[in-house]
């Protein structure tokens, strides 16, 4: 599932097989390098306040890398009696940060075991940085010999440059004193000679706003080259639909639109070119799936008479849908809890708005009926022989029925629910480590699908029932089809929680976000990750996919909401307001408008098509600030220094002290959002 | 190098039997333990946070030493071996049955609910009672605004703006004027005290301090309840202000009232009651509040009703003392005899009854004299009740009744009045009062009232 490996262009030494003297001493540095990267892993968390996550993360392993090297080179030394200067660490330089490479550059080139060595360390830690640095490691994949490196121009910078890096202190002193007990002298060495670490008190980093990277790296070097990683191509159109399945939903149409005509009595007019249901079919299928993937590319169930009605349904909706843009703005419902004493862990709605559930601490997940009627469920005696059509179905059910249904199996808290989109399923996933399938006919639970090895805080139904997606404490996400309680793919790759999942609309990719403060898109089918998006300066707790593909959101502990465009895999815009953490965010049906909502018990509108005002308007304001009186600007800062509420802020809805938990636009933009009433005393201390 | 001091260490592997441990080893676990409690606490924000939480509870601890692989070993449970295994039991209080059992059931907690509203129509948030007020919000905003202030710099000084709690200052002068008159009451001077009361009563422009006189005189009076002159002479300023005609006192009445009741039903308003005339005081009280029901009756009409109300409690509660009791006889009396007809006259038996007579007989010089004022307020009661009766009835009268005015009232009528009133009063009465129109008046309205 890792991805595969961009570039083909290492010497020919790769086509040598890797068996390698020199590297037999190497299990325990392997086993330590694990050690290692976990330990300082964790560091990295610790200073939560400290380091861009991934920044330090990434420089973090190759430290490590580097100490791999290191140690490569010690036991080389000691035990091969090679050259000390042995090219090994001088190959860890272009794998890791070439911070080091430099050092061994003085040993004798010609050393035959270097290529192997060089290439094998290549091997093992150029997944690490791909995504981060792969015009880097293309370069420097190409080094395998001393004199190499006198040439190349990238290990020149390396060398004669130091690496700049922030740290908090804890993390700092963590490794230095694991260096130091180690006895990894040269490793030391390197640290001191090429890397410039910088180390922050984590208040002072956070209120001077520190967490701009401006000063890590090399300055004049761009640090970040995720650019290059997030060319991969994508095909972010819906997806194409089977033409069988097309043909079908096309007569219905045509059958339905006679047979009113002919109520009406007027037969003669009917032709297919005046049937608005069937041109909104045509021009749908033909705009949306134009770069979508083909039918087939991923498996789905063959399709059954009640999703031809579901799509006509659909195709109604299509046409009574408000427009929304920021001349007009949605309707919000807001369902408000009461007496949960902060039980309440998450909320759904379905779709349709017929259905709404609530994920509790206490391990179990109530339904509710959003239509004031009671929930009946189907007796247990059911015998399908006697069940012919749908009124033989619901003379089955129970007779009174109930307000809620409670469902009864996790072991754990409840973190997440996904209805499918038929809203016949319903998916939740706990602290237990398990996702579990159940059904909202009978209410009870139809599968348990266990795989993760923590807890799971994350669930997603796929756009079309079938799949599912999960997303762990173990670092990983996971898809899922109902029918197997093994995992079909495991998405690994990010360095902490992944504490959200999204199916793209097209369900051929998934959005993920995580503690480590990226977000990821992941192909379902190669398993492979496809885009990276930093920025964003907390946790990501929540991500959306625009319903035509293009557009993603996330948002998260950093309040503030940064939207990407998948194609380009850049930064559209980043829009700030929220006063707390971010919980939910939702694209209106139409993808013009994003109402997200969280922590400070608001729900704000955002405007998903203006381009760049807010960022333009910051920078403007700095520069013409220069000639405007002193009092002013000191009043502007104030101003900014309390959340500056981004341009495209269509509007805010405080609620009364209830943080919304969920945000869910139905196909005609009504928006549903929902949220947990709390004393304010509960929530001030 | 670590928060926790490595004799922390040395008493913790003490505590589990191991001794002399090595500085240098007691420097290493602390550094040690310092990151597993770091890495601990990242681990159970996680799962507050996935709870929606800003509190961390226990629970998301024990979540993340599972999720850490630790053992939750809870200390509390105690550890015992059978049979070679180890068992571990929670330590329970023995629990008697039976108390448990006839304690009332605890209340059933409210199950968790949602409600629906609109938060926002076509985007505009209607004002809906499950909404907040715009002023809420901006309440809301401005304290997280001026939080965050405190919170990251400290310097709030000149954000925060320091409401005067005066809303309009009174001018030098008249805080000037204040001070002299609040002085000038209380003084010996009996010529600057009246001059003092005499501006009080006539001076035009005093209005802006009239709340602080009526605060002052609520104030004055609570502090000096046994000080027969500071009450008199608040009671005479609030005489002064009661009668002056540039000012509009309606608005401090609810103030002013209460001090006045206190001078007049106050158990005991004096040092020293045998000797000072504390009873003067009361009857002043008594026309002031009268005074004050008749001027301002009118336009509150439920002002009378409650010191009625108020007196006729006092009056009728037989546990009060006598003074009290006094205090309210007179106030009613004062407020008129229509009042006193009603309220009072059949309530005269019973009282005589059940709380003179005692007191009269007591052997106790001071309750004696105390009693027999109060039987003498009920006798000036009865006269006035029976001076209006005659002056409604009069016109009737005039003309068959004129040459029997003179005579004694009849064997019958006396026993009648006695039966109504009771024998300390009746026998009272009829001492002083010989007119006989009078005391049928009496009975007439007694068998009315019956």
């Amino acid at each position: 599932m890792s991805t595969p490996p961009l570039q083909n262009n290492t010497p020919g030494s790769n086509t040598d097989p890797t068996t390698q003297p020199a590297t037999g001493a190497s299990p325990s540095p392997a086993d330590i390098d694990k050690m290692v990267a976990s330990y300082l892993q964790k560091k990295g968390y610790k200073a939560t306040e400290a380091i861009f996550i991934r920044e330090s993360k990434g420089d973090t392993v190759s430290l490590e890398d580097v100490g791999e090297g290191a140690k490569k080179k010690e036991n080389t030394t000691e035990k091969e009696a090679l050259p000390p200067n042995n090219k090994i660490t001088e190959a860890a330089a272009p794998a890791a940060e070439p911070e080091e490479k430099k050092k061994e550059s003085s040993s004798e080139p010609g050393d035959p075991d270097a290529y192997h060595v060089t290439k094998q360390f290549m091997d093992v830690y150029k997944l690490d940085h791909l995504e981060l640095h792969t015009p880097d490691i293309n370069t420097l994949q190409t080094v395998t010999e001393v004199h190499h490196i006198r040439e190349n121009e990238l290990a020149q910078m390396y060398r004669n440059n130091k690496y700049n890096l922030r740290m908090s202190s804890v993390p700092f002193e963590l490794i230095i004193n694991y260096l130091q007990d180690n006895k990894f002298m040269s490793l030391l060495r390197i640290v001191n000679q090429y890397l410039n670490i910088q180390v922050v008190h984590g208040k002072l980093l956070k209120s001077a706003g520190g967490l701009e990277m401006d000063d890590v790296g090399i300055t004049g070097h761009q640090t970040q080259q995720i650019e290059e990683f997030n060319k991969q191509a994508v095909q972010l159109g819906l997806i194409q639909l089977d033409q069988a399945f097309k043909d079908e939903v096309e007569q219905a149409i045509k059958e339905q639109e006679f047979s009113k005509k002919e109520g009406e009595g007027d037969p003669s007019t009917v032709t297919s070119e005046n049937l608005p249901l069937l041109e909104t079919f045509k021009k749908i299928v033909q705009e949306s799936t134009e770069d979508g993937p083909t039918f087939g590319d991923i498996p789905l169930p063959p399709y059954r008479g009640i999703d031809i009605s579901a799509e006509i349904e659909a195709l109604n909706n299509i046409n009574h849908r408000m427009t929304l843009n920021d001349g007009s703005l949605p309707s919000i419902c807001c369902y408000t809890f009461h007496n949960t004493h902060d039980s309440l862990n998450c909320v759904t709605t379905s779709k349709d708005a017929t259905l709404i559930a609530g994920g509790f601490a206490e391990s179990f997940i109530k339904i509710w009926s959003l239509k004031g009627e009671k929930l009946k469920s189907l007796r247990n005696t059911i015998n399908p022989a006697h069940v012919n059509d749908y009124n033989d179905l619901n003379r089955q059910r129970e007779r009174h029925g109930s307000e809620y249904k409670r469902l009864v199996g996790h072991s754990g808290p409840v973190y997440g629910l996904s209805f499918s989109h038929d809203n016949k399923y319903l998916v939740s996933c706990s602290e237990d480590k398990t996702a579990r399938l159940w059904s909202t006919q009978t209410f009870s639970n139809l599968v348990v699908y266990k795989g993760h090895n923590s807890p799971v805080w994350d669930v997603d139904f796929g756009p079309f029932g079938f799949y599912f997606a999960t997303a762990s404490h173990d670092r990983t996400a996971r898809i899922w089809s109902c029918d197997h309680i093994q995992p079909l793919r495991i998405f690994a790759g990010h360095l902490s929680d992944v504490d959200t999942v999204k199916f793209h609309p097209n369900s051929k990719y998934l959005v993920t976000g995580s503690s480590d403060r990226t977000s990821r898109l992941w192909d379902v089918q190669t398993g492979a990750c496809v885009r990276v998006f930093t920025g964003h300066t907390g946790s990501i707790k929540t991500v959306a996919v625009s319903p035509n593909g293009r557009i993603m959101a996330s948002a998260g502990e950093d309040k503030s909401i940064i939207l990407w465009d998948l194609g380009s895999g850049k930064r559209i815009k980043k829009m700030t307001g929220h006063t707390g953490f971010i919980y939910s965010l939702s694209f209106s049906a139409d993808n013009n408008v994003l109402v997200s909502g969280g922590a400070d018990s608001t729900v704000r509108v955002w405007d998903v098509n203006t381009n760049e005002t807010s960022a333009t308007s910051t920078t403007f304001m700095d520069t013409e600030d220069i000639n405007e009186p002193k009092r002013f600007r000191l009043e502007q800062d104030r101003k900014r220094k309390s959340v500056l509420e981004s341009r495209e802020q269509l509007a805010v809805f405080p609620t009364k002290q209830t943080p919304i938990y969920d945000i869910q636009f139905t196909d005609r933009n009504l928006c549903l959002v929902a949220g947990a009433f709390t004393s304010q005393k509960v929530n001030e201390h | 190098m670590s928060v926790f001091p490595k004799e922390t260490i040395k008493n913790i592997g003490e505590s589990l039997g191991v001794t002399n441990l090595k500085d240098e080893v007691a420097t290493a676990l602390a550094q040690d333990v310092e990151y597993r409690v770091h890495e601990l606490i990242q681990e159970a924000a996680k799962f507050m946070r996935h709870s929606k939480r800003t509190k961390l509870s226990v629970d998301d601890v024990n979540a993340a030493l599972r999720v850490k692989n630790v053992e939750v070993k809870p200390p509390k449970f105690r550890k015992t071996t059978l049979n070679s295994n180890d068992i571990y039991f929670d330590e329970d209080d023995e629990i008697d049955f039976e108390s448990v059992l006839s304690k009332p059931l605890p209340k059933i907690p409210l199950d968790v609910t949602f409600t629906a509203h609109w938060l926002a129509i076509e985007g505009i948030q209607p004002a809906i009672p499950q909404n907040p007020t715009p002023s809420d919000a901006k309440a809301e905003l401005l304290s997280k605004r001026s939080k965050s202030h405190t919170s990251s710099n400290g310097i709030t000084t000149d954000q925060v703006n320091v409401k005067p709690l005066v809303k309009h200052v009174l001018s030098k002068e008249l805080q000037m004027y204040f001070e002299r008159i609040t002085e000038a009451v209380l003084s010996e001077d009996e010529r600057l005290q009246s001059q003092a009361f005499e501006s009080l009563r006539l001076d035009p422009g005093l209005h802006q301090l009239l709340p602080y006189f009526v605060q002052h005189i609520h104030k004055k009076v609570a502090q000096n309840h046994k000080n027969l002159d500071v009450l008199e002479a608040m009671l005479s300023m609030a005489h002064s202000l009661l009668n002056n005609k540039h000012l509009f006192v309606e608005p401090y009445l609810h103030q002013l009232i209460p001090p006045i009741i206190s001078c007049l039903v106050g158990r005991v308003i004096c040092e020293n009651p045998q000797q000072q005339d504390h009873w003067a005081t009361r009857n002043r009280a008594a026309s002031l509040i009268a005074t004050i029901c008749h001027q301002y009756g009118k336009a509150y009409h439920t002002l009378q009703p409650r010191i009625t109300k108020t007196l006729l409690r006092a009056f009728l509660d037989p546990a009060r003392p006598l003074t009290t009791q006094y205090g309210a006889i007179i106030g009613l009396d004062k407020i008129g005899p229509e009042v006193t007809r009603v309220l009072v006259a059949p309530n005269i038996k019973f009282y005589s009854e059940n709380c003179l007579k005692s007191a009269l007989e007591s052997p106790n010089a001071v309750r004696v004299q105390e009693a027999e004022r109060c039987k003498n307020a009920l006798v000036t009661v009865l006269d006035h009740i029976a001076e209006q009766n005659c002056l409604s009835l009069a016109p009737k009268k005039s003309e068959d009744d004129m040459d029997e005015d003179d005579l004694a009232p009849s064997e019958q009528d006396k026993t009648q009045l006695i039966e109504f009133v009771g024998e300390i009063i009746g026998k009272a009465y009829l001492e002083k009062e010989v007119r006989k129109d009078r005391v049928k008046s009496l009975i007439l309205s007694a068998n009315q009232e019956l």
